[in-house]
């Protein structure tokens, strides 16, 4: 399978971003007898995203950032009875990550050409996991994975002082990773462990339990233009992420199958997650390891969701309450951030309302509609402003304290399908739909420009207006 | 069986999709928060505490905090007082100097009864002090042709290590519209009105004017073989800045940090950041010094308590040393003379008026007016009197 994107829009209107995704996989399946059968799977994915901005003169450039990976993973299907379905095998993962590239475009230009290193790594991890149906009510799910991770040179690695936070003014050394030498490697058991229990033929009640490691950190900001999230690789100083999460979920339905109605929550406990320290510069960082904290993170939630499947009108309701929350503390007081307490993360959302409805007015002709609803984002928004030293700073509130108008958007469609003659080469469909129709400009995030002192207020959204779209379909 | 989908799809946009504007909802109300400014060093003086309150958007400028309590405390028990001496600045009552090895802490009861404690603070344990501060005329890396201002210091115990320098300038200013005599109206007439020439009272002619560093200046020499610091730029002049045209001096300060102050100020200058554009942005926060609020710890508190080791040298230097022969700056925003009429009717007097408001100075005679031009030429404050950039008064230190 191939799959290959390329996409580009604006926010504002001296910039343009670009970003692609490449993805190839093959996969090859083999039945070694009645009982046994393999897979093997090799894939390639590689996302890549540039920014090409163009204002003025002496100030141009294009800044790049792209990460690849390669898998190989090989599994062993077992069917040892017909209670338990075991499967097994080894995978292997390979990290190739460009941080940031940033050249400048045209002469006169004051912008200095950036390479961030290049950086690689290897996740490699064997796994074993049983199906077991112990009755006809219970289905239980058992994994169990042992993942191992190296980061890879060559690279160039910084050594800090221990006595205070680490910055370009506490180097002490730096160390030298020749091609494919190991720099530090982490590594650990991941459990999973799921199960579903029929209370009557259509109430199933299922519950679950599983730790991960996560070597691939997103970072991520609400301050900046645009959604430029960047992905770090754990290395030497930047711990993978650890998650434990609990869920439980009770699912009816009723007149076979025409409604289903589920209620589902879940708890998370984080380790190690990955923000900014207050001050730091959140594009092309050469040494991040100066720019970052590692810290805590929970997260909770119940999600209800209703859906009617049979009729002319079908659709489904979910409305989400969920929070989400960060802390970051740190021996250094600087470092801290909002005191060392629990404070809501860039992904908070305590609310979450997703309505879907469909009707059918005749075999032919029918029309669909979709409304969101969420809570805004969390910003943090300078408060004032203080003289020290002779010079005027401006005071922030504490990290993520307010939040940004909320989010609500309609969109509208009518669908035509031609004729459905059984024999035909191909049926078709025409759409026509039209994107936010409310035409709410619904800010995507909320920064602040420093101006020579003066601070001005931006937002930036994307699709502020309603969207029409024309769409053919052909099916074969 | 293949069942394979294929979508084609003709999208049409409208304009733009996407865009930047000024943000249009609410923003976060105005916090009220205490700025405290302290800096205690090993000068032996009567040390200052300045305390403040952050202000609005709309404001010019802060509030002071007075009527505040202030004291230092030392780990051994002795204790400093502060007493007010202007709104929101707070000297010891006596003179004393940051020793080495004692743990200081700064302890504020504001006039509301809240109270304010400092984590305790050491001096950092060297004796560092600029060796030199020297002065060179260099093109900088920008293409510009100026003065910059180097100083050397080094450390052979390697102890200091992280520094921080401020510097304090003070420049000679000639007014060069200047005039030993002023016009004042004597009175208003239905024909004419009545003016007179006087001799000036005051000093107006040669001011020394004052200017203090305000971005934060940092450095530190722990990735290098020696604690050095050897021809380090602290200032740059564009030789064009009026400052430099006739005899200019600075006073260099060297602080050197404990590791804990210098990071508080590397945050500061980092979130203080003038971004390049949109896409350079900076994590924003509130930045927490090391003074609390004893009784409410969320209380954010602004600020930082220092405790450092200064050591400060002045030096002097002429125009002539460094551009002999060449054409003096510009002053500041240029000068010029009008001569406005003082024809006219009653109340409708050019010249009149203008004396009236204050806005102008006298330079001297129109010898060949124009035809709508008045007897007398003027020029603007800046120009005719320099107090309105420095002061008359000689500084102490001044040397010619």
């Amino acid at each position: 399978m191939a799959y290959l994107s390329k996409d580009a829009f604006s926010i504002s209107s001296d910039s343009l971003y670009n970003y692609n995704n490449r993805l190839i996989s093959l996969k090859w399946n083999h039945e070694f007898n009645e009982k046994n059968n393999g897979e093997f799977v090799i894939a390639n994915s590689r996302y890549k995203f540039n920014i090409d901005y163009e204002n003025s003169d002496n100030d141009n450039f294009n800044q790049s950032f792209q990460i690849g990976e390669t898998e190989l993973k090989f599994k062993m299907n077992y069917v040892l009875n017909n209670s338990h379905k075991i499967n097994y095998g080894i995978s292997g993962k390979l990290y190739n990550a460009y941080p940031g590239e940033i050249k400048p475009i045209g002469d006169n230009n004051l912008i200095t050409p950036l390479t961030i290193p290049k950086e690689k790594a290897l996740e490699s991890g064997v796994f074993i996991s049983d199906k077991y149906e112990l009755n006809k009510k219970l289905l239980l799910d058992f994994g169990l994975r042992f993942s191992f991770y190296a980061a890879l040179g060559p690279g160039n690695k910084r050594v800090y002082s221990d006595y205070l936070p680490k910055s370009e003014a506490t180097v002490i050394d730096t160390l030298t990773y020749g091609q494919n030498e190991v720099i530090k490697t982490y590594g650990g058991p991941e459990i999973r462990l799921s199960g579903r229990y029929l209370l009557a033929e259509d109430l199933s009640l299922k519950a679950s339990y599983n730790n991960a490691f996560q070597y691939i950190h997103t970072l991520s900001s609400n301050t900046t233009v645009s959604p430029i999230d960047t992905w770090k690789i754990s290395d030497g100083y930047i711990k993978p992420q650890k998650a434990q999460q609990f869920s439980l979920g009770l699912y009816k339905n009723f007149n076979i199958n025409a409604f289903e109605l589920s209620i589902e929550g879940f708890y998370k406990k984080q380790q190690n997650i990955l923000d900014f320290k207050t001050g730091s510069k959140l594009l092309l960082n050469e040494y991040i390891e100066t720019e970052v904290l590692q810290g805590e993170g929970k997260a909770y939630g119940v999600e209800f969701l209703f859906k009617k499947n049979k009729g002319d009108f079908t659709g489904w309701l979910g409305y989400t309450f969920s929070r989400s929350f960060f802390k970051l503390d740190s021996n250094f007081p600087q470092e801290r951030v909002n005191g060392g307490d629990y404070f809501p993360s860039n992904f908070d959302k305590p609310h979450d309302i997703s309505l879907v409805l469909n009707y059918k007015f005749t075999q032919r002709i029918s029309l669909s509609s979709n409304f969101i609803y969420q809570t805004g984002r969390p910003v943090t928004f300078p408060v004032g402003n203080y003289q020290f030293n002779g010079a005027e700073y401006v005071v922030y509130s504490d990290r993520n304290q307010f939040r940004i108008p909320d989010y609500y958007r309609l969109d509208l469609g009518i669908n035509f399908e031609g004729n459905h003659k059984k024999n035909k080469i191909a049926h078709s469909f025409w759409s026509l739909s039209v994107y936010n129709i409310l035409g709410r400009n619904n800010p995507y995030s909320v920064f602040f420009v420093n101006d020579d002192g003066d601070i001005q207020a931006l937002q930036s959204s994307i699709f502020s207006i309603p969207v029409p779209s024309l769409t053919y379909n052909i099916r074969f | 069986m293949i069942k394979l989908v294929f979508c084609s799809s003709f999208i049409l946009m409208v304009s733009v999709l996407g865009c930047v504007v000024p943000y249009e909802g609410t923003m976060g109300i105005y916090e009220d928060i205490l700025v405290v400014n302290a800096i205690i060093t090993n000068e032996n003086k009567r040390q200052e505490v300045t305390l403040t309150r952050s202000y609005s958007f709309d404001e010019d400028g802060p509030k002071a905090e007075i009527n505040a309590k202030v004291s230092v405390l030392t780990g051994d028990g002795e204790e400093y007082q502060f007493e007010e001496i202007k709104p929101g600045i707070y000297l010891s009552l006596i003179a004393f100097s940051a020793e080495m090895g004692k743990g200081y802490k700064l302890y504020i009861i504001t006039d509301s009864g809240k109270s304010y404690s400092s984590t305790s603070m050491k001096l950092p344990v060297s004796t560092t002090k600029i060796d030199d501060v020297y002065a060179k005329r260099i093109v900088n890396s920008d293409g510009e042709d100026g003065m910059a201002i180097y100083i050397n210091s080094f450390d052979p115990t390697g102890n200091s290590k992280y520094y921080r320098h401020e510097f304090i300038e003070t420049f000679k200013i000639i007014a060069p519209n200047w005039s030993p005599y002023d016009i004042v109206l004597l009175g208003e007439g239905e024909l004419q009105d009545y003016y007179s020439i006087i001799l000036r009272e005051q000093e107006e002619r040669v001011c020394y004017g004052k200017n203090t560093s305000k971005n934060i200046i940092l450095n530190s020499t722990i990735s290098l073989n020696e604690d050095r610091l050897k021809n380090y730029e602290v200032r740059f002049i564009n030789r064009n800045d009026y400052i430099i045209t006739y005899r200019y001096s600075v006073l260099v300060r060297q602080y050197v940090q404990t590791p804990e102050t210098f990071s508080y100020y590397e945050t500061l200058k980092g979130l203080s950041r003038s971004s390049d554009n949109i896409f350079s942005e900076d994590q924003p926060g509130f930045l927490a010094g090391n003074i609390f609020a004893l009784d409410d710890a969320k209380e954010n508190v602004a600020g930082f308590f220092e405790v450092s080791t200064v050591s400060e040298k002045r030096l002097f230097f002429n125009y002539e040393d460094f551009f002999a022969g060449e054409e003096l700056p510009p002053y500041d925003g240029g000068c010029f003379t009008f001569a406005p009429s003082a024809a006219g009717r009653m109340g409708e007097r050019e010249l009149t008026n203008l004396i009236k408001s204050g806005s102008v100075r006298y330079y001297g005679y129109n010898n060949n007016p124009a035809p709508n031009e008045g007897g007398v030429l003027l020029t603007t404050p800046k120009c005719g009197d320099c107090t309105v950039l420095g002061s008359n008064k000689v500084p102490d230190f001044w040397i010619e």
